[in-house]
């Protein structure tokens, strides 16, 4: 009975707690340039100052999967390899809105280059608390059914 | 060169002394173990000859004081997943769950068995719920539960064996293991797949038959030098009361229906140590014993169990598979022909690959019966000679884990001190780039240690299953030949994956 007050509890304070959590960012982006797509991932920039991101764009070959192994120019410059497929670029983003950087790829004579647009948007917590407000709704339900069955059993 | 998140495989001439060895190593046991009779490996040492030991497993604390941090840290992973920075390698969720613990899990059971199942989490909180105290015996009726019998059909580990594969899907054809979100979502649903059965049937039915971590560990911890048995199987046979298995005022009744006088394996025992708590006559005790002793004994081989350890064997190869550069342009071929996405070209090759290992060693088992001249069913032959795989599945995922956890176990450091990427520094290591645990000259040894200790292992056992299965001398010579040829396909083929170059689990 207690457990299943605790999570009735957690499921009804969720969204005012979710209200209250500092929002995510998310971007959207969908560039593809050439076979290669390109990924962009926020990254908070060190120290965290008025959330600011730096970015990483990252290039992939679109069907198969791979990552794209020549050089990535950004800015016109080569830039540094972050990861496997991600290349940092030399931007600071402090808040939501709409972003465009040049961006090449060069692999041996083949060279393949787009402005590269992305908008960051604001997330709220909600959105990412969803899938687990419908695991806690369930797991709440069943509790609530076995607690009402124990006691007709 | 070492190019980020990509690790080279073991050099070629490595792989070829690795392949010779191999080769030796076959002959050479081959000719030992047929000139001699099966040795038996009986010692044991009971660590619970220690008297504080012994008081600590039968204290109620024991249990919980284990899972009260790890259920800690997998709160901190659900967190971190969902409000963390969707970056694997910055974020503690990914890190610690795909890095850290899904690598050393392995290790953990080589040498401790079913430890893991002790403190795992999602059993802690449905033990918790159920009972609704943290230590504390709570009389059977009081359970939070309704004790429904579990159904007749799926008493069988085949809904584990199905969850691995939608698991492994998830983890290769999803990305799961570089996402912190899609990392803390699949934590919380299987908490409520643990919660639920929990509360709805007797025992705890998903440890038992659902759980595919506690499954393939369990089938892994046939191997492990721990084991929790009876003490004497006489004071169990005048034992009354079956406490182990009913429970008593001061253990609860075994969660996954074992009995002590019945027990010989490792793989259904959680270690949950209840058994200890409840047995009146102290019978209970944690052995030290031979590597691989259940296998070497394997008293009832089953059918579904045999299926997991074949698809265990086929699926960590496959993981293999997909991390090398081969599997890029393989994948590609199929889309062109097809004309089909990545995913789904990622799925025909998973299930290819799932058919084609128990499709060639249903082959093998039908060659073994004619070389044998008959006498045994191919069914059972197939049953049986599926065990001593399992030390090549279990030796090749240490194989490929090494190399994981110690080239990429150093990025605890920096997201400990910033477990949600938010620019934390607790401990003064966010930020850093420590030096990777191993060098790769080290690792490709301990690699290629691994897959030859896992293929001495299994023409071990694989002898003593052919004498198991066979009772005539002679016949289980010839029906072991056509199995050594698939063992020595299967070790190879684990060295050729070794010596690719592997794409690493947070480089994306």
């Amino acid at each position: 009975m207690r457990a299943l007050g605790v999570l009735l509890v957690l499921l009804l304070t969720a969204p005012l707690v979710s209200a209250h959590l500092p929002p995510g960012y998310k971007l959207r982006v969908a560039a593809q340039v050439g076979e290669y797509e390109l990924r962009v991932v926020l990254v908070p920039a060190k120290p965290v100052v008025n959330q600011s991101f730096e970015v990483v764009v990252g290039a992939v070959n679109a069907r198969t999967k791979e990552p794209f192994s020549g050089v990535v120019l950004v800015n016109g410059t080569p830039a540094r390899r972050f990861s496997m497929a991600f290349y940092e670029v030399n931007l600071s983003i402090g808040e939501t809105g709409r972003y465009t950087v040049p961006v090449e790829l060069v692999e041996g004579h083949k060279r393949l280059g787009l402005n590269l647009s992305f908008e960051v948007v604001e997330q709220s917590a909600g959105a990412r608390l969803l899938l687990p407000a419908i695991i806690l709704l369930v797991l709440t339900a069943v509790l609530g059914a076995v607690w009402l069955l124990r006691g007709r059993r | 060169m070492e190019m980020e998140g990509v690790m080279p495989g073991i050099p070629g001439s490595l792989l070829i002394a690795g392949a010779v060895l191999l080769l030796l190593l076959t002959f050479g046991i081959v000719e030992y173990v047929e000139r001699r009779r099966p040795a038996e490996l009986g010692w044991r040492y009971d660590l619970l000859r220690f008297a504080p030991l012994r008081r600590a497993l039968e204290s109620r604390l024991f249990q919980p004081l284990l899972q009260v941090p790890v259920v800690g840290l997998f709160f901190l992973i659900i967190a971190a997943g969902l409000f963390g920075v969707q970056q694997a390698d910055r974020n503690i969720a990914t890190v610690l769950t795909w890095v850290v613990w899904w690598a050393l899990i392995v290790f953990f059971i080589l040498f401790a068995g079913k430890v893991w199942c002790t403190i795992c989490p999602w059993n802690a909180v449905s033990d918790w719920l159920r009972r609704r105290t943290l230590w504390r015996r709570v009389e059977d009726e009081r359970l939070f539960t309704l004790n429904l019998r579990w159904p007749r059909r799926l008493k069988n580990i085949y809904l584990a064996t199905l969850l691995f594969l939608v698991l492994t899907w998830l983890e290769l054809g999803f990305g799961v293991t570089t996402s912190p979100a899609m990392t803390a979502y699949l934590g919380l649903l299987i908490l409520a797949m643990a919660v639920v059965p929990a509360v709805l049937f007797e025992g705890k039915p998903f440890c038992r038959y659902a759980c595919l971590v506690g499954r393939i560990s369990g089938l892994y911890a046939m191997f492990s030098p721990l084991e929790l048995r009876s003490r004497s199987r006489d004071v169990c046979r005048r034992c009354r009361g079956k406490d182990c298995h009913r429970g008593n005022e001061r253990g609860y009744p075994c969660p996954t229906f074992e009995r002590l006088d019945t027990m010989d394996a490792n793989t259904y025992c959680i270690l949950c140590t209840e058994c200890v708590k409840s047995c009146r006559h102290r019978n209970v005790s944690l052995n030290l014993r031979p590597f691989a002793a259940d296998l070497f004994s394997l008293r009832r081989p089953r059918k579904d169990e045999a299926y997991l350890s074949l698809v265990m064997l086929s699926m960590t190869s496959f993981h293999g598979i997909t991390m090398t550069p081969q599997w890029f342009s393989w994948n590609l071929k199929l889309q062109e022909v097809l004309g089909v996405s990545y995913r789904v070209a990622f799925t025909i090759m998973m299930l290819l690959v799932l058919a084609a290992f128990p499709a060639v060693y249903y082959g093998i088992c039908v060659l073994s019966k004619l070389a044998a001249g008959g006498g045994v069913e191919v069914s059972r032959i197939f049953i049986n000679y599926a065990y001593p795989i399992l030390p090549i599945a279990l030796f090749y995922h240490l194989a490929h884990n090494t190399m994981h956890f110690f080239r990429e176990g150093q990025k605890l450091l920096p997201v400990l001190s910033d477990p949600f990427g938010w620019g934390w520094n607790l401990f003064g290591t966010a930020g850093t780039s420590p030096e990777p645990l191993l060098s790769f000259t080290a690792i490709w040894y301990l690699q290629v240690f691994f897959i030859l200790a896992g293929h001495v292992f299994s023409i071990l056992v694989a002898s003593r299953v052919a004498r198991l299965t066979f009772p005539e001398q002679r016949a289980a010579f010839r029906s072991l030949l056509p199995q050594l040829g698939v063992l020595v396909g299967y070790s190879a083929f684990s060295l050729w994956l070794i010596a690719q170059p592997m794409v690493m689990r947070t480089a994306m």
